[in-house]
């Protein structure tokens, strides 16, 4: 058509303005198309680490609960989840339905590990050693303890000597008291008479002056072990071993491990090659250098864990690798651990090779038993012992600190520590306690009665220890011990799911549509009184699950910006030309065109520019999201990584976005058009007659 | 060349024309109480000096502008009482112009420029239109001039391409304002003579405006002007137009 030859002739001639308005549309497009296969590409992998990590299809909860289940937030701590009231059921009943695989069932909460200084440690090494009536290794301690408590002294006055206050100096008094006395050799010659009495002043009066005591926070997720790693395929065991089935027992998030339990030297030291690994160097990586010097300045913390005959052996794999023996330790651990860019291969694999065997790598060891302190529902402070099996990923979720949280433990131990009590059980309680002296019946507790409260090692409940000072009235703790036997012991199915159970995962069969099976699963819910109500996963990941949001808001919002800015510049351009082209237009309405046929040429233009581009836009996107659904895109960072569920993403076409994106240009196409033609068709066919003058 | 039979209608019938133009406060008269008749076949011209309305009154003639008081008939319609879309296909269909500064779309082929007119109005099949516009564009003698673009010609080549435009739709009046103003003397006088061949051939009307004396001279008949009145409305060399003034 003419109008048609007009346009191309129109765009060809202003070749740079059509270029410049040409490239806006086409990055436009470009963006629509792969910012929506991003976005559902992101939405897919979202969905699949956090449904196959933790939250499955479908989250149900208590139908009463005030709060509504947020699996990853930064703070569950004040929120009330409820209880489901009788799981059992729940579960038959919601398992007999088509759509779902399975219902796993769950509870969230927060605990602190304490894990004592290296003072603590090595006294508690030492009162085992004596008891154990194992004479060499109680000397190696003995001297050990005294050097450290030599080296306390010197930190205290140096300390003194930089904070030269009175407030202070008043403070510091008693525990110079307390080291003077233990630097005593009196004290020393009491030890090995009286050790107990001894070990204990260094526990209650010297370890508190030492620095290093850690207070390790936990999120952790009890839930019935085995159902739950047959039905999660995200989880995946990285150290030592998973729970045995139906056992007590607890295994730390890998990324939780590494960053609380590791020993804070050998830690930076892996992030720092973490950078260097992803292709940054220290002498540009601010964070790096940082690590560097917290490591030097506290080289001593290295010292303090070693005896004499392994700071011997540091010392002298450290002098042949410095080449300087005028140093102390902790002076050559400070020069090794002054890492760049070219010394650090060799030093951290010299630190992992000559040093990290002769500390302690991991505050607590997988097989160590620990005790988890929390608050449970009933308000009072609970300690609660369990054995570490080993530790675990969420694969393609282990780099987010925030999704990667959760350790994992049974649902007896997370019972325990949540504490909380059925009315029916509060009452029995309440005539337990007017009985007085009555024995809490509680099948824990017969087995204490039965197997000997001493029997095992006496992993004894910390209970006991501070609950007097913390709870006092909670019965069902109070004088409860835990013994190995108990630790170990295999709870039936029935046990593990008849108490309480905050809330549950639902998988789905392959290929059900979520929404309709929550609905499916709320009805079911209300039709047998069950008490629950259902949970879209994407409402229970809360902030993970937000995230994809706001990033297809950020796009639509970045997409929305350059169609504005394209709209307005076409606009612009076209009034430029319908004022430049004012005498033509004139001409063709005096020569008998009407004002329909001037409208129809500047839209034909504009919709010819929108086509060319839009569609070499659409298909340049088409094409880089077909590749990149072949190679997958690289995540570049820890956070795409957690983003993209796996080192790659790898995205899908859909129809929709092409279509979408052609809707959107040829919408800005006409829009922007809009205007500048309607001034067009003002121009009256008389200015044909004007001079050229 | 067709001789104006006294029964029939004119071509161009003005009746006391005013145009007054408003510009802030003042009134500006272009054309003052015109009324002239102009008859099917003559070979027209309004001469006058600069500001004398000749181009106010071409642009009254070929409905591109409406008068103020008067009636303005073209080919049998008052066009102060046609719509705007009525005034436009009357323009389409009956009228062809020739402008001063010839008025090519530059981005169009001679044979394009040609071609438009024809495109809009709809009716003209392809092979109708194709041996149309040869046809025309030979008369013109560019007949291998189609595909040139307008800057690709010379200022006589492009309105002799004006010319053709007029033309092809078979209008029945062509106005020309000043055809000859942005041309040599010589290429003047031969668009003169081909505008003139072509009245001869087809008994298409044609009306011009011009203050050249020289190109005066070909017209059957010339309307003075002079302060947007007429002056003298007497015959050339062939005669016959009537004034009713």
């Amino acid at each position: 058509m003419m109008l048609l030859r007009i346009a191309f002739r129109n765009l060809w001639l202003h070749k740079v303005k059509t270029l410049i308005v040409g490239a806006m549309l086409f990055f436009g497009t470009l963006l629509v198309v792969l910012g929506g296969a991003a976005v559902s590409a992101l939405e897919e992998s979202m969905a699949k680490s956090v449904v196959n990590a933790v939250s499955g299809h479908v989250q149900i909860q208590a139908a009463d609960a005030q709060d509504e289940i947020t699996l990853f937030d930064f703070d569950n701590s004040s929120k009330d989840f409820g209880h489901i009231k009788d799981f059992p059921k729940v579960k038959a009943a919601l398992e007999a339905l088509p759509s779902v695989k399975t219902v796993v069932p769950m509870g969230v909460n927060f605990a602190v590990v304490f894990t004592g200084n290296v003072l603590d440690k090595k006294l508690t090494e030492l009162r085992e050693a004596l008891r154990d009536g194992k004479t060499e290794r109680s000397v190696a301690l003995k001297d050990h303890i005294r050097r450290i408590v030599a080296d306390l002294e010197k930190d205290l006055k140096n300390l003194r000597d930089i904070a030269n206050m009175d407030k202070v100096m008043l403070e510091m008094k008693t525990n110079f008291e307390a080291l003077a006395e233990a630097r005593k050799d009196a004290f020393w010659e009491k030890l090995d008479r009286e050790p107990e009495s001894a070990i204990e002043f260094l526990e209650n009066k010297v370890a508190p002056i030492a620095i290093g005591e850690d207070l390790i926070g936990l999120q952790y997720l009890g839930t019935d072990t085995a159902r739950y790693q047959q039905t999660f395929d995200r989880f995946e065991i990285v150290k030592g071993t998973m729970i045995p089935a139906g056992q007590r027992g607890f295994v730390f998030n890998n990324r939780a491990y590494e960053d609380w339990v590791k020993n804070k030297t050998a830690r930076r030291l892996d992030k720092i090659k973490e950078r260097l690994d992803n292709g940054e160097t220290i002498a540009e990586c601010e964070d790096c250098q940082t690590w560097t010097k917290q490591n030097q300045k506290q080289a001593a913390l290295l010292v303090y864990q070693m005896d004499k005959e392994h700071e011997a052996a540091v010392r002298s794999a450290l002098v042949k690798l410095l080449g300087d023996d005028q140093k102390t330790t902790t002076e050559l651990l400070q020069s090794l651990l002054d890492v760049n860019d070219s010394n650090f291969g060799e030093r951290h694999a010299f630190f992992y090779d000559a040093v990290a065997p002769h500390i302690d790598l991991y505050t607590i060891k997988i097989g160590d038993t620990l005790v988890l302190t929390a608050y449970g529902k009933s308000g009072f402070m609970r300690k609660v012992p369990v054995k570490v099996y080993g530790t675990f990923n969420f694969k393609s979720l282990e780099k987010s600190f925030l999704a990667g949280a959760y350790s994992v433990m049974d649902l007896m131990t997370f019972r325990d520590l949540y504490g909380f009590m059925t009315d029916e059980r509060k009452k029995e309680n309440e005539t337990l306690k007017a009985k007085v002296q009555v024995k809490d019946v509680s099948r824990d507790k017969a087995e204490d009665e039965l197997f000997g409260a001493d029997a095992g090692a006496g992993v004894e409940s910390a209970a006991s220890a501070t609950f007097d000072e913390t709870a006092g009235v909670d019965m069902h703790a109070a004088g409860e011990k835990y013994t190995d036997e108990m630790l170990a012991r295999k709870y039936s199915q029935q046990e593990i799911d008849d108490g309480v159970v905050i809330n549950a995962a639902v998988m789905l069969k392959d290929g059900v549509d979520i929404e309709t099976a929550r609905q499916e699963i709320e009805a079911t819910g209300q039709a047998q009184n069950l008490g629950i109500k259902a949970v879209h996963w994407q409402k229970s990941a809360g902030l993970v699950g937000n995230l994809v949001r706001v990033i297809s808001i950020v796009l639509v919002v970045a997409i929305f910006i350059i169609f504005v800015v394209a709209l307005v510049i076409i606009n612009n351009s076209l009034v430029m030309a319908t004022l430049e082209r004012t005498r033509e237009i004139g001409t063709m309405r005096a020569i008998g065109a009407g004002r329909g046929t001037v409208m129809w040429m500047f839209m034909v233009e504009s919709l010819t520019l929108a086509a060319l581009f839009g569609t070499a836009g659409a298909l340049t996107g088409a094409t880089t999201v077909l590749v990149a659904g072949q190679v997958g895109v690289p995540a570049w960072s820890d956070f795409a990584y957690f983003l993209f569920a796996g080192p790659r993403l790898f995205p899908t076409l859909h129809a929709v976005h092409v279509i979408v994106a052609f809707v959107v240009i040829g919408l800005v196409g006409l829009l922007s058009t809009l205007y500048p033609a309607l001034l067009a068709t003002r121009i009256a066919p008389v200015v044909a007659m004007q001079k050229d003058d | 060349m067709t001789a104006p039979s006294p029964a029939a209608p004119p071509i161009v019938d003005l009746v006391d024309v005013y145009k007054i133009y408003q510009l802030g406060n003042t009134e500006v008269p272009a054309v003052q109480g015109v009324s002239i008749r102009i008859n099917r076949g003559e070979f027209a011209t309004i001469a006058g000096p600069s500001g004398s309305g000749k181009t106010t009154l071409l642009n009254l003639i070929g409905c591109v502008d409406t008068a103020t008081r008067g009636d303005v008939i073209v080919a049998g319609q008052n066009t102060g009482r046609l719509k705007e879309k009525d005034l436009t296909r009357l323009r389409l269909f009956k009228i062809g112009f020739i402008f001063q500064s010839f008025n090519l779309v530059s981005v169009l082929t001679a044979y394009q420029n040609v071609e438009f007119p024809l495109l809009l109005q709809k009716s003209v099949g392809k092979a109708e239109r194709d041996r149309r516009v040869r046809e025309v564009l030979e008369a013109v003698g560019l007949g291998t001039h189609g595909k040139h673009r307008p800057n690709e010609l010379s200022g006589g080549q492009r309105q002799r391409v004006a010319v053709a435009r007029a033309l092809v739709t078979k209008p029945e009046i062509v106005l020309a304002d000043e055809p000859t103003a942005n041309l040599d003397s010589v290429t003047g006088s031969q668009i003169i003579d081909l505008m003139k061949e072509l009245n001869h051939r087809d008994g298409t009307t044609f009306i011009f405006s011009t203050h050249d004396a020289k190109v005066m001279e070909a017209a059957d008949r010339i309307v003075r002007l002079k302060d947007g009145r007429v002056q003298d409305a007497s015959a050339g060399h062939a005669g016959g137009a009537v004034a009713h003034a």
